[in-house]
């Protein structure tokens, strides 16, 4: 252990500063110079190297920094000496991990660890006029992205109608989730809209529902494994015991479905202030299917032990909520463990950041780190990663929060029962996708059936049942994680690969069209909740690419069909195969191909794009590919220098032939 | 077994037939039954580079119905259905959405040998081969 629980905190700053700069004269050159200059010098070196500001939301006792390159013991001592407890590696070892672990800089990170929050700043100060120094980091605390309300429900012991009638799984509510198969029930709400939901019935009847080799890690609240709906798919770590010792050794005390990254034990539920928030997540993503009770999860299974696993990595503790080095522990938990993908409800207040560059330079550069590390970490036999999917924020502001503002994570805007956008979702620059969140207040509102109904806990002191309702881009959110398992389950079924970058690019590509009804539909509510913009004008193109449909995320992992030109004409090609109906909306950025492609068509001038319509002029049979650029949500990219929306692209061939008919049949 | 058929130009094609199509009595002994695409040539030989593949099954009935399944590059089956007639030499048909073929065909047959030439120009041949249609096909699309 590289910490320094032995070292002396009672000495004063001269001999602090002796010490320091023996300590440092090997490895570190300390600019310890007195005079203006170093002044100047200790200056610039705070705002360069200290990303964020110390306020009420960051933690007094601790502070993390990360170093040029792996530090020595002299280094950590000296660091001690300035009035430390403890410097520590913020990750825990992973034998076989430290190459991938070094590419992402997760073992320079260090934890400070503090006696009293006086000296903080002090040595916050002193650390940064080391040269070693990258970065340093106070400790930001994170808030959920839901307001924790939740409302009870009681599931009935027999099948509700609608759910007979589809005699797919046996669970007696699925009825009631409309998120999953809205059939337009105005009990739901008055403008419910019919098809308003993710489309995964058929991808249950006909292809998957989930593979137990997929783990979801959900980032949040404890998941509470124990629930009868949940408790057949939780991951489960077979070398531990549930004996208050780290029985395995990875450094973890009865981490057996995750890990309580608060408390520093086993997944808890119970505190005071726990929400259940978790646990509904969890549901959404995997409640166990086909077992005759309650709810159905969207990668749930058939009841025959096939539904993916969810490990919980908690984050949040009843009052108690995490902080970047929590967060980013678990999202590592989760990458070291075997999850292919974290589900995270939570993040910043929009408009904390408005850039990648933002939120790594001035906050989140420990979790960036983390979630770049979980992204390039392959856990499974389809990826050659992780995917990291976030909630958008429920401020109702025209930008994403981060997380799920950065350019390479999906963030999940959320629409109701109506298919609108919720009024409390964040939209615009930064949401890629969006997905059933539920609703309140939508009439007739006599009960809370358009909100989103799924696994609860009724231990707390904010529920009283094991199945609820709650709303919020945090409910969206694992909508869009348990599609993405079960694709995953479906490529591995097909024995499909992919990168992370092509997967992704298919969810983008797997949506239905969410702005025709923004220019004709309006809100139907019993109160006005007097949030958002008023107008559903406003959300035009603001909510990603448009709502996720499991089926055809399945479709577009089975492949891209070609499309179909004729010769000697110039043509308009239908990308509707390729983006689904959210083709006509999306902004394109470029058609590639190759030169050779084109000389052997003939190209008679550059493809280009125009409501959604790609437009060829062939002169000869043949079939050339071609590569579709465009911006997964939003008119601009996101990036270092803005948020905005996630490049992404489909390639597809298409086949040439002297005559065409109307519907691309072959003959 | 699903056969795949590159998109190459064609070597040969077979070079006589013995039934073209004719009288109504020659329609379903020279295209009913089922049959796999096996070869594709294009009259501009040159242009054909792509390496896409193309799976092609179409089962004509004696009803003058049809059932065509296709999978054009990756992707699932498509099925399409719809009807065909035969006169004067020429194959046509009309799709179950009111979309004609691309265009009708001069259709000879040699044993299970079924060659459908584009018609009037005559710039492309296709060559199917008497199959079964595998179930996982029909099924899956």
């Amino acid at each position: 252990m590289l910490g320094c629980g032995f070292c002396r905190i009672d000495f004063n700053m001269k001999n602090k500063y002796l010490m320091i700069a023996a300590a440092l004269a090997v490895s570190c050159t300390a600019e310890l110079d007195t005079g203006t200059d170093a002044v100047r010098e200790a200056s610039l070196a705070l705002s360069r190297k200290v990303v964020n500001t110390k306020s009420r939301q960051t933690a007094d006792d601790e502070f993390l920094l990360k170093f040029d390159k792996a530090p020595g013991a002299e280094l950590l001592d000296s660091i001690c000496a300035m009035g430390a407890v403890s410097v520590k590696p913020v990750f825990l070892p992973m034998p076989g991990k430290e190459a991938l672990r070094a590419k992402f800089g997760l073992d320079r990170w260090y934890s400070v660890k503090l006696d009293n929050a006086e000296s903080l700043e002090r040595i916050v100060r002193e650390c940064a006029v080391l040269s070693c120094v990258r970065t340093i980091e106070y400790s930001q605390m994170y808030r959920k992205a839901s307001d924790e309300v939740s409302h009870p429900y009681y599931p009935s012991n027999s099948i509700s109608l609608a759910a007979a009638s589809d005699k797919i799984f046996n669970d007696p509510s699925l009825g009631d989730q409309w998120h999953y198969a809205n059939n337009g029930d105005p009990s739901v709400a008055r403008s419910a809209y019919k098809g308003a939901d993710i489309n995964v019935k058929d991808v249950w009847r006909t292809l998957t529902a989930g593979d137990n080799s997929i783990v979801v890690a959900v980032v949040d609240e404890g998941v509470k494994y124990t629930h009868p709906d949940l408790a057949a798919n939780m991951w489960t770590n077979p070398e531990e015991s549930a004996d208050g010792t780290d029985t395995d050794g990875n450094g973890y005390v009865d981490d057996i479905h995750g890990y309580n990254f608060i408390s520093k034990g086993p997944v808890a539920w119970t505190a005071e202030g726990n929400s259940g928030h978790g646990t509904h997540c969890a549901g959404t993503i995997a409640a166990v299917n086909n077992n005759g009770q309650g709810v159905c999860g969207i990668a749930g299974g058939t009841g025959k032990g096939d539904g993916v696993r969810i490990m919980s990595c908690q984050i949040f503790d009843g009052e108690l909520r995490g902080n970047s080095r929590t967060i980013a522990e678990a999202i590592t938990y989760a990458a070291d463990n075997g999850a292919s993908i974290i589900s995270c409800s939570f993040g910043y207040n929009a408009g904390d950041f408005f850039s990648d560059t933002d939120y790594i330079n001035y906050n989140g550069s420990l979790e960036s780190d983390a979630i770049h590390y979980f992204e390039a970490t392959r856990n499974n036999d389809v990826l050659d990663g992780g995917i990291a999917i976030f909630a958008a924020g429920n401020e109702a502001k025209p930008y994403c929060a981060c997380p799920g503002a950065l350019s390479d994570v999906i963030s999940v805007s959320a629409f109701g029962p109506d298919y609108l956008p919720a009024y409390y979702t964040n939209y615009g620059p930064g949401c890629n996708i969006t997905a059933p969140g539920g609703e309140a207040l939508l009439a007739p509102w006599t009960s809370y059936k358009s909100e989103v109904l799924s696994t609860l806990v009724s231990e707390t002191s904010k529920g009283s049942a094991d199945y609820g309702y709650m709303q919020g881009t945090s409910m969206a959110c694992p909508h869009v994680s348990g599609i993405v398992a079960l694709g995953l389950s479906y490529a591995k079924k097909l024995g499909k690969t992919f990168t992370v970058s092509e997967f992704k690019n298919l969810l983008l590509a797997s949506t239905n069209d969410f702005e025709s009804r923004l220019s004709y539909a309006t809100k139907d509510y019993v109160s006005d909740p007097g949030e958002g913009p008023g107008s559903m004008e406003a959300y035009r193109k603001q909510m990603g690419t448009g709502a996720v449909d499991a089926w055809k995320l399945m479709m577009n992992i089975e492949g891209t069909p070609c499309l179909t030109a004729e010769t000697g004409r110039n043509q308009w090609l239908d990308l509707s195969s390729l983006f689904w109906t959210s083709s006509i909306n999306l902004k394109y950025i470029d058609v590639e191909y190759s030169e050779d492609d084109a000389r052997a068509v003939g190209l008679e001038e550059k493809p280009y794009i125009e409501f959604g319509r790609l437009y060829v002029h062939p002169t000869k049979c043949g079939s050339i590919k071609v590569k579709i650029n465009a911006i997964g949500g939003g008119e601009t990219l996101g990036g270092e220098t803005s948020i905005g929306g996630m490049a992404f692209s489909r390639t597809c061939s298409i086949i040439v032939r002297s005559h065409k008919s109307g519907n691309g049949g072959w003959l | 077994m699903i056969k795949k058929l590159a998109m190459t130009v064609a070597v040969a094609v077979a070079a006589a037939f013995a039934v073209a199509c004719g009288s109504k009595e020659d329609k379903a002994a020279i295209v009913t039954g089922e049959w796999e695409l096996v070869d594709v040539e294009f009259a501009t030989k040159s242009a054909v580079v792509g390496s896409e593949t193309v799976f092609v099954y179409i089962n004509f009935d004696a009803k003058g119905t049809f059932a065509m399944y296709q999978k054009l590059g990756e992707g699932r089956f498509r099925k399409f259905t719809g009807t065909w007639s035969c006169s004067n030499g020429l194959l046509n048909g009309t799709y179950s959405d009111g979309k004609n073929w691309g265009c009708p065909y001069k259709v000879s047959r040699d044993g299970d040998t079924l060659v459908m030439v584009s018609s009037p120009d005559g710039k492309d041949s296709y060559t199917y081969r008497k199959c079964t249609i595998p179930e996982e096909v029909k099924k899956n699309s």
